[in-house]
């Protein structure tokens, strides 16, 4: 037997405490999930088989539906303490919403131009008027960002139409032969008519650039080892790789710029930035770096590091501390932290959100690619868990442990102010 | 698994598809709550694993792999929690975690269930979902490969690494579980 099948034998022998007495939750058996399953399918079935012009209407009904419905489950469980049933009502119903909002964007109904700017933040499981957010009015304004495509742009601060789910793809290629796919890797993304992509072929990592039309060979070039890449992004001639970098002292978000030339991809520039990276935010020629660090963020260009510019913020320090590099691809940068930390951060595809816990309340803010920061919200007790919050078709939904489903709308006119 | 039942769950028979999850849905979770530490997004990982892979059971070529490709989905499932996962940098909620134990096992059990923990929790997410599968699981390098959809070089790599902090970790008298021998 080779060492390393033994040293596997002895610690599989060593770990069996974990293997075993782990009891699964009734929340996820068979019989609960089934019951989501179907409850998810009805909405669609309900959705498809409705007029155009009706959907809208259906979209309002089913959200207040799902709004009151929650607030009897966060009632029930209230007053009657938590129990497994009830929170899987509540998940079911927060299900349901979602597929229904889902269907509801394929459906391509777009509402009447001087509807949208009504649109407006929404809470549900509770009808008190004085949220940050608003309330989800009776003309169903909540719904609007759910709609129409453009709505949504408006809704995400973008001004281009709403770029494909990159998650929706990933699960299209679950879906696809399994067994035969390719190495794991990010990409690819096109620019000037090549086609970018990582692939980790024998263990190494590796970027490569390939021309869009197949004719010609890929050029490649090694990403720093000890790097997990996390993303990809183009534009011109100029490719960055966003990567989470495990090992060393401490955990750390680097960005790889490389450029494109005739005959070679050449890394040109290295930015760090310290922290656990949650996400990259492409705009143009210009990349947000958003990391969750410890109390002090540091970055650095090329191996120059500085400190980063501290911002107020408007709670005490919790948790851990936001770090919002900016980079260009051709390579100048500049970092800020938000000082002062939350207890949550959430990343959606879209978003960038940070819960501020004090005095048995969460504020939630939407954090800016600029290191701005834009109140969305005010949820009544603690929320505990960053997998509380989801964000959907516009609107991000807030589920504490105590119960109750809260959800805004994001589209709430001009952007807040930022800093 | 049931071949038949599969090929049921296929053309859509969902009591087909629940008698198949139900039979692999104990790794399932146990994956999930590993890898990320905490009950919350262990549960949330899992219930989107069983939508998702109601969803596209259809496209399912070979039904031999349908544990692996369950536990695929399940690792695109944890990867996106981890992003997610930031307040707690993706380290264990041991607390949580050694009370999930053996309800009237003894102190000792609790004792090494805990320094497992804590030795595990010091692996970044990547490393502790290798660690999970291939030593608490028990599947081959190439079945995790598959799963993970790395090249099984990577995971091999990375697997060394993992079993090589595991063992300073699991050896150190902070940490008073039984050694492992190397």
């Amino acid at each position: 037997m080779k060492k390393r099948d033994q040293e596997l034998a002895s610690l599989r022998e060593a770990m069996e405490p974990l293997k075993n007495g782990v009891k699964r939750p009734y929340a996820l058996s068979a019989e609960v999930l089934r019951a989501r399953l179907e409850a998810a399918e009805d909405a669609r079935i309900l959705i498809r088989r409705m007029p155009r012009w009706a959907a809208p209407l259906a979209s309002a009904v089913c959200v207040l539906a799902v709004a009151f419905g929650s607030f009897g489950v966060w009632n029930a469980n209230f007053k009657g303490g938590f129990s497994s049933g009830a929170a899987v009502d509540n998940a079911a119903a927060l299900a349901t919403a979602e597929e229904y909002a889902m269907d509801v964007s394929d459906a391509d109904t777009s509402p009447a131009p001087e509807e949208a700017p009504a649109a407006a933040g929404g809470m549900a499981g509770s009808p008190a008027p004085d949220m940050d957010g608003g309330v989800a009015d009776e003309k169903g304004s909540l719904l609007k960002s759910t709609q129409n495509p453009e709505t949504a742009c408006i809704a995400d601060d973008t001004d281009a139409a709403p770029a494909a789910d990159p998650a929706e793809t990933d699960d299209e290629d679950i879906f696809a032969d399994w067994s035969v796919e390719p190495d794991g890797g990010n990409g690819p993304v096109v620019s000037d008519g090549m086609l970018y992509y990582t692939g980790a072929p024998d263990g190494v990592t590796m970027l490569y650039a390939a021309k869009a039309d197949g004719s010609g060979e890929a050029l490649e070039a090694v990403l720093p080892g000890n790097a997990w890449p996390q993303g990809l992004y183009a534009s011109g001639n100029r490719v960055a790789v966003a990567a989470q970098v495990y090992g060393g002292q401490e955990e750390r978000a680097e960005v790889y710029l490389y450029c494109l030339t005739e005959d070679a991809l050449t890394l040109e520039h290295v930015y760090s930035q310290t922290g656990s990276l949650m996400a990259v935010r492409q705009e143009g020629e210009t990349l947000a770096v958003f990391t969750a660090s410890d109390p002090e963020v540091r970055w650095s260009l090329d191996g120059a590091e500085a400190a980063a510019e501290p911002m107020d913020a408007p709670y005490p320090l919790r948790g851990a501390v936001m770090g919002i590099g900016r980079l260009t691809l051709d390579g100048t940068a500049q970092a800020h932290s938000l000082a002062g930390g939350a207890a949550q951060f959430y990343v959606s595809e879209n978003n960038v959100y940070a819960g501020f816990v004090s005095d048995g309340k969460t504020d939630i803010m939407r954090v800016h690619a600029d290191g701005g920061i834009e109140p969305v919200g005010t949820v009544p007790v603690e929320v505990e868990w960053s997998s509380c919050y989801h964000e959907r078709d516009g609107v991000l939904y807030v589920t504490p442990q105590q119960g109750g489903v809260y959800a805004f709308g994001l589209y709430n006119g001009e952007r807040g102010k930022a800093n | 698994m049931d071949s038949a039942l599969i090929e049921k769950a296929k053309k859509g028979d969902k009591d087909s598809f629940a008698a198949l999850y139900e039979e692999i849905a104990d790794d399932l979770y146990r994956v999930a709550l590993y890898t990320l530490g905490n009950v919350h997004d262990a549960q949330d990982a899992v219930a989107e694993t069983f939508l998702e892979a109601y969803r596209g059971l259809g496209s399912l070529r070979e039904n031999t792999s349908f544990k692996a490709w369950m536990m695929r989905i399940l690792s695109c499932r944890c990867k996106r929690h981890i992003g997610r996962y930031v307040r707690d940098r993706g380290t264990l909620d041991i607390e949580e975690l050694t009370g999930l134990g053996d309800e009237g096992g003894s102190e000792e059990q609790g004792i090494a269930r805990a320094d497992l923990l804590t030795a595990l929790a010091s692996l970044s997410p990547a490393e502790r979902q290798i660690i999970v599968l291939s030593v608490i699981e028990g599947y081959t390098m190439k079945e995790t490969a598959a799963m993970l959809r790395s090249p099984q070089g990577t995971v091999s790599s990375k697997l060394h690494r993992a079993l090589g902090k595991l063992r300073r970790l699991l050896a150190e008298p902070a940490v008073s579980g039984k050694g492992v021998g190397a």
